[in-house]
């Protein structure tokens, strides 16, 4: 069957390690902030990572809100997801 | 009455019989069809139901049933009205524990949760997604994997959660995305199935 769903626009973090995604994705959870764990998408990296997806597009809050919590984060991209 | 014996067709032949012997026959008009085996009637049944049909069923031998349709009224039929749950040719996925893989459980959960969303990024979705066992608990209201499964509802992904898994672990009453199945029709999915996707 034919997949008709949209993409959205999303911004989306990568990790060095899967530690570090699960770290985020409880994070957000416990904070009740927007986001969720993710397979990186294949236009970022061919192989089998993990990375953290939102709807959220406001970069600099990102930033801080993994500096505060000592996230240790590679790239952020922001794309159709 | 129109009378049909679709006793020796395989699905999704005697529901689509059924549509159309139902579109032909004028309103008060009946179609008795007789079927072998629960998911040809329970795929009329549903469709019977679903267009607000009264209907009758009788079990008249081993694994056969009678099933009368009255035509009340006229009804709208689309291509969606015709998919039975056979799984013939179709795209199944089985998802039979709400973690991927052995080994610890948050990852396993974790690996779930990015599966199903991935599910929804693929060219094809699925055309039926079966969940058993402790798969049960991801149809149901404690999931964090609603919203995409609701996505691909939408799209026309057909969701079942096998019923005696959501009766052990007491969660018949929080379904909420899909219908309830059985082991019968469970069994005939897999067997008519193009591909069985197992995570």
């Amino acid at each position: 069957m034919k997949n008709l769903l949209k993409k959205e626009k999303h911004l989306i973090i990568t990790f060095d390690t899967m530690t570090s995604s699960i770290y985020m994705d409880r994070l957000c959870s416990q904070n009740n902030v927007e986001g969720r764990i993710i397979t990186v998408p294949k236009e970022i990296d061919k192989g089998c990572g993990s990375a953290f997806a939102t709807k959220n597009l406001d970069k600099e809050f990102w930033i801080k809100f993994m500096e505060d919590n000592n996230v240790k984060y590679s790239k952020i991209y922001i794309m159709d997801y | 009455m129109r009378e049909l014996d679709e006793r020796e067709h395989s699905c999704p032949t005697p529901l689509i019989n059924t549509i159309t012997a139902l579109k032909e026959i004028s309103i008060n008009d009946k179609v008795m069809v007789k079927v072998r085996g629960d998911v040809p009637l329970q795929n009329i049944k549903r469709f019977a139901d679903g267009k607000n049909l009264p209907i009758e069923i009788k079990e008249i031998g081993n694994n056969e049933f009678e099933i009368l349709i009255t035509k009340t009224h006229n009804i709208d039929v689309d291509s969606s009205d015709k998919n039975c749950n056979c799984g013939n040719g179709k795209l199944v996925v089985s998802i039979s524990s709400d973690v991927m893989g052995e080994g610890d459980n948050e990852l396993g959960k974790k690996l779930m949760k990015a599966f199903i969303l991935a599910l929804t990024k693929q060219e094809n979705l699925p055309d039926i997604i079966i969940f058993y066992n402790k798969g049960a608990y991801l149809t149901t209201e404690s999931s964090d994997c609603l919203e995409d499964l609701k996505k691909m509802e939408t799209q026309g992904t057909k969701i079942f959660t096998c019923g005696t898994c959501l009766e052990y672990y007491n969660l018949k009453e929080k379904l909420v995305v899909g219908e309830i199945t059985n082991m019968y029709d469970i069994v005939s999915m897999m067997e008519m199935a193009k591909v069985v996707v197992k995570p």
